[in-house]
């Protein structure tokens, strides 16, 4: 069985975590990525989605999702990787934080939702404008509540 | 624009909206109309990011007090050696209104000198 709270304990006592908390500017660049990560990932994520959602019909939806995935995948793997550390820094407070909880729900109904799009649509974005399906369009609004509900349950952590 | 996409940007909108209402609220987990200005003994110092903290007893209980990033601290004149367990200081902080005996201080008065933590 795993054992949740040793394991955040563990994280949080771990020499990486203690160099995160140490005095200096560590913590602080490693917050500062991940705010870069934030605005690489949902820049072009509220782009495409406004796109799917009949803006900017000018610009073809296929060369716009291929040109902004590579932006939006780089702030994703940013955000994953530094909120990892910026989570074993106070793993064992956080693990029981109910703001940081609905955060990492959140987050996970966001990254499905995602994936979900991708596997139902990626085939159909050269003729998304003729014919564009509610489904996808409610994904694509959805995709926007949802990441922005991420990045503000996730600074509200300091707050509530 | 068309009309059913600007429809489309409506709930966005008001999410946007609604955002900093909801961060402001923030502040109110601390009630700033009851400042507590007290002398204490450290019992456990941990200078640390996000911000340091430190533990001390009051009437009994152990409270919890919110200090600053490490960084602001140094600048200020307050090296981690400043704050040593055994060492009276003083305290001015807001707690916590939910009840949890957590402070946050505005302000902290190390031999003689007092520095501003905001």
């Amino acid at each position: 069985m795993i054992d949740g709270p040793a394991i955040a304990a563990a994280l949080e006592a771990s020499a990486f975590a203690q160099w995160l908390r140490s005095a200096g500017l560590t913590y602080a660049t490693v917050n500062l990525l991940h705010l870069l990560g934030l605005c690489l990932l949902v820049a072009p994520m509220l782009l495409l989605d406004l796109r799917l959602l009949g803006l900017g019909r000018r610009y073809p939806l296929p060369a716009l999702e291929r040109d902004l995935s590579p932006w939006l995948v780089t702030g994703l793997v940013l955000l994953l990787v530094s909120g990892a550390a910026l989570f074993s820094a106070d793993a064992v407070p956080l693990s029981g934080n109910r703001v940081f909880l609905t955060k990492i729900a959140l987050l996970g109904f966001a990254l499905v939702n995602a994936l979900a799009f991708r596997v139902l649509w990626s085939g159909h974005l050269p003729h998304w404008d003729r014919a564009p399906p509610t489904f996808g369009r409610l994904q694509a609004l959805l995709s926007i509540a949802l990441w922005l509900s991420v990045a503000a349950a996730g600074r509200l952590i300091a707050y509530l | 624009m068309t009309r059913r996409s600007m429809i489309a940007l409506i709930p966005a909108l008001a999410l946007a909206l609604a955002l900093p209402a909801l961060a402001h609220h923030g502040w109110g987990s601390y009630d700033a109309d009851k400042l507590q200005d007290f002398q204490a003994e450290l019992a456990t110092v941990a200078y640390r990011n996000p911000h340091a903290q430190v533990e001390v007893d009051r009437d009994g209980e152990r409270w919890l007090v919110i200090l600053a990033p490490t960084t602001r601290m140094e600048a200020r004149g307050l090296p981690p050696d400043a704050l040593v367990v055994g060492r009276t200081i003083g305290i001015q902080a807001y707690p916590r209104s939910d009840g949890t005996r957590e402070l946050r201080a505005e302000r902290i008065v190390v031999d003689g000198r007092t520095i501003e933590l905001r």
